[in-house]
């Protein structure tokens, strides 16, 4: 008969049950982590179940101290009064609660220990590898203890075996003071990288020695902690500036506070990085809320944590084409996007500009009013939505099997300022491309064969018209995945430009109260010298962009072009080369 | 697991899945090259026939177009633009008497609304031009080369944009009850009273003007003095004299007066810009595309061999 269940909480990392036996005995049973139960066991073969627990451990089992105790009826009374009062205290509940567990849970005896093989999902050290290989930095938080994690690390390829470790746990900070252990520590690590970035850090190369650093969650608190002198923060950068140089680091005996604490750590540190959390249990949740991107894994243990992401995934594995397909394409759709946006409204905007200086600054406009609406919604906004949507600029399983691709974009290279500046210039030239060829074709002179002149609507027609196939026939060079879609958008936007120039121009629209557009499009279109300007300026717009795109890719070309070059070149698949190596250690691979 | 739940799992069609087939360009060295060099190839013959033809424009056969130009006169200024009633011109009775608010203030004059209203038809340019040839030296008498005052606007403003108001009275008795711009000294009917396909609004000279120009120099087309026939010259080379009614003044805003005559092409008159641009971007084109491949040539050898990446 169940009487009491004293629950779980994840920092005393147990849980009690106090039971009536059928023959009247009250005992009270207790499970929980073995740094939680063994202190509070008096009798039982301590030293015995301890060596067993440990040797669980470095095998990657999840261990778990089982402990009882009888409770005679007197006992029992002053527990449950005890738990009573503290049940339905109206202040401070928890921390009665929890006071009345310590009191109750004490002079157990041990019964035994159980051992739990928690297998690794499918295609995890697949995953974890093709991560570090792209350049993201991956740390394990767990609850675990030091031996599970650790070999769980080397079971999902986190630690290789070349991977020296260094702990900062809490076994030797009781040897050495905090202090001396960051600083030892430090040293070791700094004096291999030394003036190597750990940046082109390719992942599988033999010479260059590879760190990974375990800490425990006490370690981790007493860095964390406030102090008068201030030592604090330099503890804290040391830490930082340690984990910066290692290739992985495990947190083991993490609380989930801890964890979350941890990801906050890292958010703030110098370069401020973009920090993704993935869990799949409530004690990850907060974590999760932390970083920038949480991830839930929606698992055996219950959808707390999808709840609470910003995208759950079934499995681990998914995370994989999540991040290095997906994660690409997006930043490709949306850097070129945004790119692309001020492009074309500088292209548009400043021939406008440039026109005030020949129309005695009177804000005369360049183009009607019909264009200038339109401009953005109908004539250049479906081409870059359907790119936005569905450019792929390299395969979706070339990047899958090559996961250093994802560097290329690595710490926001397509939006950085210089990139931008690249894109403004081009606008500009661009824009003055358009006005200043018109301005010199229609300086002065005649372009009709019938000797009538051209009127400033037909001027501005003309630049507009440039720069609509400008803007849009840029973005098809830009494109590189065209779909039946995106031919649909590219040319029928132009077509629909012709379309509707003709239309507007084509009638004496009764609601309109200027007819000014009347017949601009089709006199224009009726001139020789208009089209072959217009042919000119488009190209002559078209090619320094042209020119730069291939002499980068000729003279500097990224992973990525490579990557493309070399799948055009070759059609037999790339031969793969093995690496046999003897393992000296007792973990098999 | 929950047989009967529905699936979230989304459709495996190509479309939701990313896999539409598609055409994955991207620009080499290999694709450019031929471009540039086609560019080049195309380019610079056009800029060359463009540019023949162009300073071709010399000889005075065939049809000889005059125009008057006009310096430092903004047509393109932004409250000059607007300042017309386009269904006034178009024939609408309801505008002739009661012209758009653009018009300010040249909408009515003496309680009475101007026909045609608004600040560019106000301005239209009035100078008559005479052109004359010295028969020869010793006889001074001049001959008078016959201009033709038809044929110079668009042939859609002249038939379709602008008409005179409907009627079957005559064309002052249509325009009764409105009075003439400010600065004209005659009424709008009495454009050319000789021709009355061109009188009114529908006057080539007055549809010429309205057709505001682009840039504060610019030209509009006079006369056009069509040639006789194929035996003789349409202007012969010898002394010409031009007479000028000068009406219409410039000092005031330094603006600058001018005559041209010219001759015009399939592509229009005398047009220097296109065919120099065309011959110049040919030629930075092919150019372009020698150094490319010479760039090319020299790290194909270097990206033959092949790339040890793990």
């Amino acid at each position: 008969e169940l009487l009491e269940i004293l629950s779980f909480d994840s920092v005393r990392r147990r849980m009690s049950v106090i039971v009536r036996a059928a023959t009247g005995e009250i005992y009270l049973f207790c499970k929980g982590a073995d740094s939680s139960i063994f202190p509070r066991v008096t009798e039982g073969r301590v030293d015995q179940i301890r060596a067993r627990v440990e040797r669980n451990a470095v095998e990657g089992l999840r261990t778990l101290c089982v402990a009882y105790k009888s409770m005679a009826p007197e006992e029992y009374e002053a527990a449950c009064r005890l738990l009573q009062t503290a049940k339905v205290a109206l202040q401070d509940r928890e921390k009665k609660l929890a006071e009345a567990y310590e009191q109750i849970e004490r002079d157990l005896i041990l019964l035994g220990a159980t051992a739990v093989e928690d297998r690794l999902q499918e295609k995890a050290a697949d995953t974890i590898e093709a991560l570090q290989k792209a350049g993201i930095k991956v740390w394990v938080l767990t609850g675990d203890k030091m031996e599970t994690a650790a070999a769980t690390c080397y079971a999902c390829k986190l630690f290789r075996r070349n991977t020296q470790l260094l702990e900062l746990t809490t076994k030797r900070i009781e040897e050495q003071s905090l202090h001396d252990v960051l600083f030892e520590l430090s040293k070791t690590v700094l004096r291999c990288s030394g003036s190597l970035t750990r940046d082109n850090f390719s992942g599988l190369s033999a010479d260059m020695q590879d760190y990974g650093l375990i800490i425990d969650g006490a370690a981790l608190s007493l860095i964390m902690k406030p102090r008068e002198d201030g030592s604090s923060s330099n503890y804290r950068e040391l830490f930082l500036e340690i984990c910066r140089n290692c290739s992985a680091v495990l947190c083991c005996r993490m609380a989930p506070l801890q964890k979350a604490q941890i990801v906050k750590l890292i958010k703030f540190s110098k370069e401020h990085p973009i920090t993704l959390a993935i869990g799949d249990g409530a004690n990850d949740v907060s974590m999760i809320l932390e970083a920038h991107v949480g991830i839930g894994v929606i698992g055996k243990e219950g959808r707390q944590a999808a709840r609470n992401s910003d995208y759950a995934i079934p499995k681990f594995k998914h995370l994989k084409k999540m991040l290095l397909v997906h994660g690409h394409f997006y930043y490709i759709r949306i850097s070129e996007l945004v790119q692309y946006f001020f492009y074309k409204n500088v292209c548009f905007i400043f021939p406008q500009f440039l026109y005030q200086f020949f129309c005695g600054f009177s804000q005369q406009t360049l183009y009607d009013t019909a264009y200038l609406t339109l401009y953005n919604i109908s004539f250049t906004s479906l081409p870059i939505l359907l790119y936005s949507l569905m450019e792929q600029h390299v395969g979706i399983d070339v990047l899958k099997r090559d996961p250093s691709l994802y560097r290329d974009i690595a710490k926001n290279a397509l939006l950085r300022w210089r990139v931008f500046t690249y894109w403004t210039f081009l606008g500009l030239f661009d824009a003055l491309v358009f006005f200043f060829g018109a301005y010199f074709m229609f300086e002065n002179t005649v372009v009709t064969s019938g000797g009538q002149m051209f009127g400033n609507w037909t001027f501005g027609t003309l630049v507009f018209t440039v720069m609509v196939f400008t803007v849009t026939l840029k973005l098809a060079l830009d494109t590189h995945y065209w779909t039946w879609i995106n031919h649909f958008v590219i040319w029928g936007s132009l077509l629909f430009y012709i379309v509707f120039s003709l239309l507007w121009g084509g009638i004496i629209w009764p609601f309109l109260s200027y007819q000014r557009m009347y017949y601009v499009f089709l006199h224009m279109l009726s001139s020789g010298p208009a089209w072959l300007g217009i042919i000119l300026l488009i190209t002559v717009s078209l090619l320094p962009d042209v020119l730069k795109k291939v002499l980068c890719r000729q003279l500097w070309p990224t992973a990525t072009e490579r990557t493309q070059a070399r799948n055009q070149c070759l059609s037999v698949e790339q031969p793969t080369v093995f690496m046999l190596s003897q393992t000296s250690s007792g973990l098999s691979f | 697991p929950g047989g009967t739940t529905k699936t979230r799992r989304p459709d495996n069609t190509a479309f939701k899945q990313q896999r539409l087939p598609a055409w994955q360009p991207f620009l080499t060295a290999g694709t450019v090259l031929p471009t540039f060099f086609i560019i080049g190839l195309i380019f610079i013959p056009i800029g060359i026939g463009i540019f023949v033809t162009s300073n071709n424009i010399r000889e005075i056969e065939g049809n000889v177009f005059m125009y008057y130009g006009l310096s430092n006169f903004y047509q393109n200024h932004r409250r000059y633009v607007k300042s017309r009633d386009d269904s006034q011109l178009n024939g609408d009775r309801s505008a002739l008497l009661n012209p758009s608010k653009e018009c300010e203030p040249y909408r009515r004059n003496e309680d009475k609304p101007i026909a045609p209203c608004g600040a560019i038809a106000n301005s239209m340019f009035n100078d008559t031009l005479e052109l004359f040839l010295v028969a020869n030296e010793s006889d001074p008498t001049l001959m008078l080369i016959p201009l033709k005052r038809r044929g110079i606007a668009w042939w859609t403003d002249k038939n379709v944009k602008f008409r005179n108001p409907p009627g079957t009275e005559s064309l002052k008795e249509r325009f009764k009850d409105t009075t003439h711009p400010v600065n004209w000294l005659k009424p709008v009917y009495e454009l050319d009273p000789e021709d009355e396909d061109n009188n009114g609004f529908i006057n080539e000279d007055f549809i010429v003007w309205m057709r505001t120009a682009a840039l504060p120099t610019f030209r509009k087309l006079y006369r056009l003095i069509e040639r006789k026939n194929d035996l003789h010259p349409t202007l012969p080379a010898g002394r010409y004299y031009l007479n000028i009614t000068y009406n219409y003044p410039v000092h005031s805003f330094d603006g600058r007066k001018r005559m041209i005559l010219s001759t015009v092409s399939w592509m229009g008159g005398k047009n220097p810009f296109l065919g120099i641009a065309y011959i110049t971007i040919g030629s930075i084109s092919f150019l372009l595309g020698v150094v490319l491949l010479v760039i090319n040539h020299k790290y194909r050898n270097s990206s033959n061999t092949a790339d040890i990446t793990i």
